[in-house]
């Protein structure tokens, strides 16, 4: 199954001073998939896409993009596009100039590169402001300029560093789905670093949980959402109950969680909070035992219970009824 | 508008002492003047002689001396390695601080410091009797003040370098332009040089102002610059040696402010990108 482009992490370690970033990492990124790499800060996630773009070397392992070594490659003879955390649009250059820089680089024609440059803006929707410079665009045109730049040399894998995280929220899932769609439509393999796990659930072919420099879990978002393989993985992807319900101990997710309010021999206990996010609403509950359990009901008009009600608690999905 | 307030609400005591100070640099420099510029004996300078023979001759005098050109030019050709040295050795200094080694930046700050604590009469008798014996040949040069002058300008240079280098985001940016198939010196040339340019700008001024007011360095090794001529031919052409005082303040002094503009410009852009981000 392997791929020309595929690219490879082999047993790559990493440490800073005392610190290690990275612990015998090995993780295939296969051609054409979107893949995340998710965990907390200081989980090395980042590292592993520094090492990847060239900016660290690792201290022992390789890289591999195909059968090619890039471990010892300097960062401009690899062919990775970069995005990163913060605006990195060349101040003194216009939208199109900063676009059309890797090609310049690359020593296209100079018709070629405008034309390819142009091509690059009209998919990311910015070819109005080609002459703009990149102090007089908001924050999410600057993203997706430093997309289309990223993209504009055709590199074997671009690689995302957080790049919606200076974004206010309406504009980052935009650019989001800008990402997923164009990456889509170039097939270009990506590796997208965040902390975030709901825009990896929503953005990735498949995601690598990570902690501590390791990994913990690569699957698809249901894998990892659905099964995950550590307790690591279950807390930090996603929300998680961990009750003791008649002598076993539960581990559920909120949305399976059912509150009824007529009254019934199962667990009771009382609302003592409630949130509303539009589509959904989120009720605190105190069991009469004590125990706090977080639930997630899909709201419907007229469906919403108050602080203070009695429920019934019953936990829905029998095979999630595991502990982890 | 908030220049303007400031303005406003500036008291008065303060507009007393700067007018104070204003006549106190000013006046002077406007009898200096007088002095360079009219030809009239010195006793009889006063209100009646105002508008007396005003004339240029003292200065055009200066500039026919066969000894004046040589001390003209070789004061810019050293304007011109000093600055080259300095961007040579300052540039990547300061980038260096910027990019591997922030957490050393107050030591370098500190060590850019000591030309102001030392006493160019203690350099040059430590470094001279260094040379004298390690290599005779650098201080019967007249370039030897060269690395001199670079030491002299270096709490300038640095401060100017550092802050138009952290103006912008340095790292990413060198990142950015790495990943995108720029080798290092490529990246220093097309993505920091035009980055930085004001702060480059304000410091070859500056290397410049210093270049051409420096007097103790140059008289102890005994080089023929510029200040030094000036100072030499005070006794036979002191109008002359005026004038051309007057025109070299006057010549730093608008360099120097060139420096301050395009440094705060540089500040400027710096702060409308940060305004730009939503």
């Amino acid at each position: 199954m392997s791929h020309p482009k595929d690219m490879y992490f082999e047993s790559v370690t990493k440490t800073f001073d005392a610190t290690v970033a990275l612990e015998n990492f090995s993780l295939t990124v296969r051609s054409g998939e979107l893949l995340t790499l998710l965990g907390p800060s200081g989980c090395g996630k980042t590292t592993a896409l520094r090492i990847a773009a060239g900016f660290e070397r690792p201290d022992t392992g390789r890289v591999l993009v195909g059968a090619v070594d890039i471990t010892n490659q300097p960062p401009h003879l690899r062919q990775m596009g970069m995005v990163f955390q913060s605006y990195s649009l060349f101040p003194h250059l216009s939208v199109i100039d900063n676009v059309t820089f890797g090609l310049r680089m690359k020593r296209v024609a100079s018709q070629e590169q405008r034309m390819r440059g142009l091509r690059m803006l009209e998919l990311v929707r910015m070819e109005g402001l080609t002459d703009r410079l990149p102090h007089q665009l908001s924050g999410g045109q600057q993203q997706r300029v430093a997309l289309a730049r990223a993209l504009a040399t055709q590199p074997d894998v671009l690689l995302l560093d957080e790049p919606l995280s200076a974004l206010d929220a309406k504009v980052r899932a935009e650019v989001r789905d800008e990402i997923r769609t164009l990456t889509t439509r170039l097939g270009t393999t990506t590796v997208f670093v965040t902390h975030d796990q709901e825009e990896a659930l929503g953005i990735s072919d498949r995601i690598c949980v990570m902690n501590k420099g390791i990994v913990e879990q690569v699957g698809s978002p249901t894998e990892i959402y659905d099964h995950p393989r550590s307790s690591f993985v279950a807390d930090f992807v996603g929300e998680l109950n961990r009750i003791r319900l008649g002598g076993v101990d539960l581990v559920v997710r909120p949305e399976q969680v059912i509150l009824d309010n007529c009254h019934t021999a199962d667990t009771g206990g009382e609302i003592v909070a409630t949130s509303f996010h539009g589509s959904f609403m989120r009720y605190q509950v105190r069991l009469d035992d004590g125990q706090a359990v977080t639930a997630i009901a899909k709201h419907t008009p007229g469906s919403g219970m108050r602080a203070g009600t009695r429920v019934t608690v019953k936990i829905g999905d029998e095979k999630h009824e595991r502990s982890v | 508008m908030a220049t303007l307030t400031n303005r406003l609400k500036t008291p008065l005591w303060a507009w007393v002492v700067i007018t104070l100070a204003a006549i106190f640099f000013v006046l002077p420099m406007l009898a200096m003047a007088r002095f360079a510029f009219q030809r009239v004996p010195v006793a009889l300078l006063g209100r009646n002689t105002l508008f007396d023979r005003w004339t240029l001759d003292g200065l055009v005098d200066m500039f026919r001396d066969p000894d004046f050109r040589p001390a003209l030019w070789l004061s810019l050709r050293i304007s011109v390695l000093t600055v080259a040295l300095t961007l040579l050795v300052m540039l990547p200094t300061a980038l260096w601080v910027n990019v591997q080694a922030p957490r050393l930046r107050s030591m370098v700050e500190t060590a850019t410091l000591l030309p102001y604590v030392i006493p160019p009469i203690a350099l040059v008798v430590g470094a001279g009797g260094a040379f004298r014996d390690l290599a005779p040949w650098f201080l019967r040069s007249d370039y030897c003040l060269v690395p001199f002058y670079a030491v002299l300008a270096m709490p300038f240079t640095f401060r100017s370098l550092d802050t138009g280098l952290r103006s912008i985001d340095l790292k990413t940016l060198i990142e950015a332009s790495r990943s995108l198939g720029a080798p290092p010196t490529t990246t220093l040339l097309r993505v920091v040089v035009p980055n930085i340019s004001s702060a480059l700008l304000g410091t070859i001024f500056l290397t410049i102002t210093v270049v051409l007011g420096e007097f103790t360095i140059a008289s102890l090794l005994l080089k023929p610059t510029l200040p030094l001529y000036m100072s030499y031919s005070q006794g036979r052409n002191p109008q002359g040696a005026l004038g051309l005082a007057i025109l070299l303040l006057a010549l730093t002094t608008l360099l120097f402010f060139a420096a301050t503009r395009l440094r705060r410009r540089g500040a400027d852009r710096k702060m409308i990108r940060i305004g730009a981000m939503p």
